[in-house]
């Protein structure tokens, strides 16, 4: 009873303090008149709530003149307090689309915009505006800028990035992003119409492999890209990195007839031993264990890749071995039960 | 009027032109609104390939078109449709902009827009239907929030009773200052409004067992015939990888079917037609009908939806699966399924791009007796319908017995393959069973009565076809009667205006493009056989 009484009797002093020093804060904030002392005071709040100090906190952030670290920290710490007030708001999106203003501003009120997506009523209703500001962005001469805006409106399915994104991977001198960016921004939307397009590029042998494995994930469902998927998969000029993408993308979307590619991949000594452990290792947990275990001809097949196995050459070559093993106690195991 | 399932002829008529130039025609031509009817179904050609967003934005156009077309009330329930699910900014804009393409504001259209104010108002947009080629336009943008208000605006009187939802909607954090003193202004409008309020609108019972007309019923059940043997192809896999036919599943006992998709990214359809359909099973279920209906959920996406996939998405919606209660993927005859249900889907690849929503429910032969679409089906309908149909399918059980039942299928079987075997491969007489059936059913067919000197000119070529290959063919008989059935349906159809006069003129010129294709040697033995039969009945009369 005496220790709870003491944690309250301290707990109490310690808000009191941290109450205090706000106050403090607030009150230097108020009162500083020259730009070292307002920084220091801005440093020293935690967030500005004093309708007076939000004010004056407001004026020195949408006035061009004032020092660019005083705006920028001017602007964590009043946000909360001016989320819910349109006006104000709409002041700070048109910082956002303004080009003459500092670009590290812009960029933060970029990042500020996407915390009141989440938390302020007022700044859904201005998402129209919002949306209209990012499509703008995306000519903006600011390179970070208009790959946050194309990033955006792609989480929010918009058409006109949509169409932009499509039409850089066409002709890449229209590219707002890079090609892996843009296949990647693309597949937020599965009913978006880029199938077409990135089958394309995936196809082509040219292409780059972080491209792939971009294109690989965004077709991963598409039923008109499952036989390219399969031949990426079987394809051993392909990086292991591209084949094992295509081995989880097949995966997820074809258990079934993974299966059927995934066997002989485990069985076939010549192939990559990443690629050898990862199929097995898919197929270990596979949801239908009858459908994996129930193949005795290929259990033995594991089985009897001893010799195989014995001549391990690498780490990877281990890692395989140590999967088969781990497969072959928990074949024994479903064909005892059985 | 047009009703929505005359809409496929109209489809046929527009495939060619392209369809922002038959949108920027019908908006240069008042009262033509019924030229973009075909637009608005879902599964039309237009949309194919598409992705969502385009699909979406076209169809938006075609609304927005209204408002310069006029509505047509077939359109409404495809307004109401979007209002009622609808999330995306341009679609739901111009539903709002069609609704004042009426003659009338109706106070039957408030609880529609007050939902749509919902459902955009956290994904609102700016959107414009300024370009003529359908395209993105920055120009003359506008909001669907600011035309759901402009449409109370115009609503007046007639949203009286919507005036506590706009005041609280003044009210919500989530509108911008700009929209409150908008809808503010919408609100003043209408409570100064003295316009009388029609309170007509907008009731759109599902076409069904329970309201459909005796043709239409003739109808269906001959388009139902002819369907069912294709679907005897599909082949179904339910959320336990058991596999069965359409035949096997949806014959029996009456049937009420749903189609769903797990990507399906709109709350408001596919995820609620499961969550409905779970209140639906329960409601059947309280109704006494639990074991005598069998419900299913069929998605669109069968090469997505595993069965593991839709057994979690429906018990994750609390439906429940049984033996009676199923949800399937189509294994194999898509097409069938798409063509028998002429589902309200298109399809970008493999991937669905838009959807309506849509119930069917099919009587103890698989054959569908009610459709409810684009409007949240009422429970109360689907339970009535299938209440008939479980009552009608308990008489008949008692009436006939199973031993007759599979004789009369035979005997019906024989008859249908008889008649496909001798149906006229020639041109003329397949002319002539165009006009007749054009004839006698024109009157259905507002716009169709300017076709009827063609089908008389066709009936016509088909007589002197007759006529002329009599000699080569089966003699002078089929000319007779079909000279009898033209004769019948002009003077007692068409001037007497007798309707069963109709039926007698196809039977009679049916049967004489019959006897006419039919084989020579087999009309002979026809003829005999007939022949000898009136002779043993006159002896016997005479006797």
């Amino acid at each position: 009873m005496e220790e709870n009484e003491e944690y309250y009797r301290r707990l109490r002093a310690e808000v009191e303090a941290a109450h205090n020093q706000f106050e403090t804060a607030q009150a230097a904030f108020m009162a500083a008149a020259d730009s070292a002392s307002i920084l220091a005071a801005l440093r020293n709040t935690p967030y500005l709530r004093e309708p007076g100090a939000v004010q004056k906190a407001l004026l020195l952030l949408f006035n061009k003149q004032t020092d660019l670290e005083i705006r920028l920290l001017a602007l964590v710490k009043v946000l909360n307090s001016i989320s819910e007030d349109m006006d104000a708001l709409r002041k700070l999106l048109g910082i956002l689309s303004d080009q003459t203003e500092p670009e590290a501003l812009r960029k933060s009120v970029f990042e500020q915009a996407n915390v009141l997506t989440f938390s302020s009523k007022a700044f859904a209703a201005l998402k129209a505006e919002y949306i209209e500001i990012l499509r703008g962005l995306l000519e903006d001469r600011s390179t970070e800028l208009r790959e946050k805006a194309t990033e955006q409106l792609a989480i929010y399915k918009d058409e006109l990035v949509q169409n932009r994104l499509l039409e850089g991977l066409r002709s890449p001198q229209n590219a707002l992003v890079s090609s892996a960016k843009a296949i990647q921004l693309l597949a937020y939307d599965p009913h978006a119409a880029y199938y077409p397009t990135v089958r394309e590029i995936l196809e082509n042998p040219a292409t780059d492999d972080n491209v792939k494995i971009e294109a690989i994930h965004a077709l991963a469902f598409d039923q008109d890209s499952k036989p390219l998927i399969a031949n990426i998969l079987n394809d051993k000029g392909q990086a292991n990195e591209v084949r094992m993408t295509s081995a989880a993308a097949f995966q997820a979307a074809h258990p079934d007839d993974f299966i059927g590619l995934a066997k002989p991949l485990v069985l076939d000594d010549d192939e990559e031993s990443e690629i050898r452990t990862a199929s097995l290792n898919a197929l270990m947990h596979f949801r239908s264990a009858d459908q994996v275990f129930r193949d005795e001809e290929f259990v033995n097949n594991v089985r009897n890749m001893g010799r195989s196995r014995a001549l391990a050459r690498s780490a990877s070559d281990e890692d395989f071995n140590q999967m088969a093993e781990k497969y072959i106690q928990k074949a024994d195991q479903f064909l005892n039960r059985r | 009027m047009l009703r929505a399932f005359d809409i496929p002829a109209l489809e046929k008529q527009h495939a060619a032109p392209a369809m922002a130039a038959v949108i920027e025609r019908a908006k240069h031509q008042p009262g033509s609104g019924k030229l973009l009817l075909p637009y608005l179904r879902q599964q039309h050609h237009e949309y194919r390939g598409k992705s969502a967003n385009e699909v979406k934005r076209k169809r938006a156009f075609v609304f927005a078109a209204f408002l310069h077309t006029g509505l047509p009330e077939a359109a409404l329930p495809f307004v109401l449709e979007v209002l009622e699910t609808e999330q995306y900014a341009y679609l739901v804009a111009a539903a709002a902009m069609a609704l004042r393409g009426l003659p009338e504001p109706r106070a039957g259209l408030c609880p529609y827009l007050l939902k749509a104010v919902g459902n955009v108002r956290l994904s609102d947009n700016k959107v414009s239907f300024y370009s003529a080629g359908l395209e993105i336009s920055a120009q003359q943008q506008t909001t669907a929030l600011a035309e759901i208000c402009t449409t109370f605006e115009w609503l007046g009187s007639s949203a009286r009773q919507s005036v506590a939802d706009l005041k609280r909607i003044c009210k919500d954090d989530y509108i911008s200052d700009d929209l409150r003193r908008q809808f503010q202004k919408a609100i003043d409008v209408i409570e100064n409004d003295t316009r009388p309020v029609d309170h007509t609108c907008c009731e759109f019972p599902g076409i069904g067992a329970t309201n459909e007309g005796f043709l239409a019923k003739i109808y269906r059940s001959i388009a139902n015939r002819g369907q069912s043997f294709a679907t005897e192809a599909v082949r179904l896999e339910d959320h336990n990888q058991s596999k069965v036919s359409y035949t096997e599943y949806f014959t029996g006992k009456p049937a009420v079917v749903v189609f769903f998709y797990t990507r399906c990214d709109n709350p408001n359809k596919c995820s609620l037609t499961i969550a409905r359909l779970r209140d639906l099973q329960k409601e059947l279920s309280a109704a006494g009908f639990g074991q005598n209906v069998r419900v299913a959920a069929v998605s669109y996406d069968s090469f997505y939806d595993d069965p593991f996939r839709m057994k979690a998405y429906c018990q994750a919606r609390g439906m429940t699966l049984d033996e009676n209660n199923r949800v399937f993927r189509v294994e194999a005859g898509m097409g069938q399924m798409l063509r028998y249900f002429d589902l309200g889907v298109n399809y970008m690849g493999s991937i669905v791009n838009h959807h309506t929503t849509e119930l069917f429910v099919l009587d103890h032969h698989g054959a569908i007796v009610g459709r409810h679409r684009q409007l949240r089906w009422k429970s109360k309908e689907v339970i009535a319908e299938l209440g008939k149909l479980v009552e009608k399918q308990a008489k008949r059980s008692s009436k006939i017995s199973a031993f007759v039942q599979p004789k009369i299928r035979a005997v019906f079987s024989a008859v249908l393959s008889f008649i496909i075997v001798f149906f006229p491969k020639c041109p003329f007489c397949l002319a002539a069973y165009l006009s007749v059936f054009g004839i006698t059913n024109m009157h259905f067919l507002r716009f169709a009565i300017k076709l009827l000197p063609l089908f008389v000119a066709l009936l016509c070529l088909n007589l002197y076809a007759l006529y002329k290959g009599a000699r080569r063919r089966n003699g002078l008989l089929p000319f007779y009667l079909s000279l009898s059935g033209l004769a019948c349906m002009v003077v007692f159809g068409q001037i007497l205006e007798s309707r069963l006069a109709g039926y007698v003129a196809i039977g009679l010129m049916l049967t004489g493009a019959l006897l006419n294709s039919m084989p020579p040697e087999t009309f002979s033995k026809l003829r005999l056989g007939f022949s000898a039969f009136m002779q043993i009945s006159f002896r016997q009369t005479n006797r």
